[in-house]
């Protein structure tokens, strides 16, 4: 009796259910989570991002029903009701809610606001020729986008996976949300994993492509920039960007909302939610959900593989694209611009500025990079969404006019 | 889509990019130099006065 009780048990229990599929994705999970908490990968996001992971991949947990939100279709009554309409038989969801967020590109905006509050335009205003660096560490994007596509992904796929190449995530998430949801997983894993890694990828391309000679290059303390400079920035960037590009709006009119939060100095309580409360809670569930759209059938592809390796691929011509950009700038100033910045352009704040502060240094220990990087570093940011925008406002055009 | 009409995509959005960021520079100079212009004065204007007292 017991024993028929037990083997009853089982027959109901997630053992009995487990597939392959799921066990690696276990152990996916268990990886990322050792590289987040021991190596110190981008915790904040790789921590809810593996245990999204882990709880997806669970036999029947149904936590998450990616069938909701095919294509550009959400089947809003099945999430709200947490069940099968035409089933009538309750099937959890807890994640289907969750999900909305991204699908309609909220957290990945919130985190933009979140970013603008935090960040500093200052020495991107006080030499804004870093703006073209910005630009110039784009470059991966449209390189992983010509592989992929030769590869054999579609132009939509092909554009989230290029992406990868602007190192900014929530911008990452948010194109990928919209141009192909079915690759959020594997897109994002490689984003953050990569971003995580600059201190490790960049360093090599930086020695590369400098002489010794111009890294020793040491460069003048950037004037100060006052309050109504930064709000007056924060303004016409928003002016100009959307007006050229409407479908940047809600990426950079976040960002900018954020920074004036930051800057006008009378909103210091919601300047303080923005970048503390807001963003960790955002942080959250976006980690979360995009974690569990890791479902292990589906992420179990060989075009994952694929997508990690042209996310690397990406990152590489990003940072090599920032460099000869920061030394066509060395030259036309008359070697005053150290071209180790030029690598900060890939967004990813303010990681790649300490990395360009990292290697100028060890060339001249008197060099002091950082702020300088972080002009490109920050352009990085507003080039990348600006990337994103173009994708997917010309995308359809262009992808279906060829 | 053929590796072609993808080069000349991957291009075009590129260009779009330098242009949008090229631009924000124009735009950056011109309102800094105008915010410096006018808080030159103002710092002169202020200094003057000071003087006089």
């Amino acid at each position: 009796m017991f024993g028929d009780a037990l083997t009853e048990l089982l027959k109901t229990s997630g053992f009995a259910t487990m597939t392959w599929q799921s066990a690696v994705m276990i152990l996916i999970s268990i990886v990322l989570l050792y590289l987040a908490i021991h190596k110190k990968y981008e915790p904040l996001l790789l921590v809810p991002i593996a245990f999204g992971v882990l709880l997806t991949n669970m036999p029947m947990g149904e936590l998450i029903h990616m069938d909701f939100f095919k294509g550009e279709h959400i089947e809003l009554a099945n999430v709200l009701h947490g069940m099968d309409l035409e089933e009538g038989a309750p099937i959890g969801g807890l994640f289907d809610i969750l999900y909305l967020g991204v699908k309609l590109g909220v957290y990945p905006c919130l985190i933009f606001m979140g970013v603008g509050a935090m960040t500093d335009f200052g020495p991107l205003i006080a030499r804004p020729s870093s703006l073209i660096m910005g630009a110039g560490a784009q470059f991966g994007i449209a390189t992983a986008f010509l592989i992929a596509i030769s590869l054999g992904f579609t132009p939509d796929e092909a554009s989230s996976i290029g992406i990868i190449g602007g190192a900014d995530g929530p911008t990452a998430i948010f194109l990928t949300s919209r141009m192909a949801p079915h690759l959020l997983a594997p897109i994002a894993i490689a984003a953050y994993s990569y971003m995580a890694l600059i201190p490790l990828i960049q360093p090599p391309i930086m020695k590369l492509m400098t002489t010794k000679k111009e890294r020793v290059i040491e460069m003048k303390q950037l004037r100060p920039v006052s309050q109504l400079e930064k709000i007056c920035f924060a303004v016409i960037v928003t002016l100009l960007c959307i007006l050229l590009l409407p479908s940047v709006s809600s990426l950079i009119g976040m960002l900018m909302l954020g920074n004036i939060f930051r800057e006008c100095g009378v909103v210091a309580r919601l300047s303080d939610t923005v970048q503390n409360a807001l963003i960790n809670i955002v942080t959250i569930f976006l980690g979360l959900t995009v974690g569990a759209t890791a479902i292990g059938e589906n992420f179990l592809a060989p075009q994952t593989i694929k997508i990690i390796v042209l996310g690397l691929v990406a990152f590489m011509f990003s940072t090599v694209g920032g460099l000869i950009i920061g030394k066509v700038m060395c030259v036309l100033s008359g070697g005053k611009i150290n071209p180790l910045i030029g690598s900060a352009g890939v967004s990813a704040v303010p990681m790649a500025a300490r990395v360009s502060q990292v290697v100028g240094q060890k060339a001249n220990p008197r060099n002091y990079l950082l702020m300088h990087a972080m002009g490109p570093n920050v352009a990085g940011v507003i080039g990348s969404a600006v990337a994103a925008g173009t994708l997917m406002s010309l995308g359809a055009t262009l992808f279906a006019s060829f | 889509m053929d590796f072609g009409s993808a080069t000349l995509s991957a291009l075009f959005v590129m260009l779009i990019v330098f242009t949008v960021l090229v631009l924000l520079w124009v735009a950056v100079r011109i309102f800094s130099a105008i915010i410096l212009g006018f808080e030159k004065r103002g710092s002169a204007k202020r200094a003057a006065g000071n003087g006089g007292k």
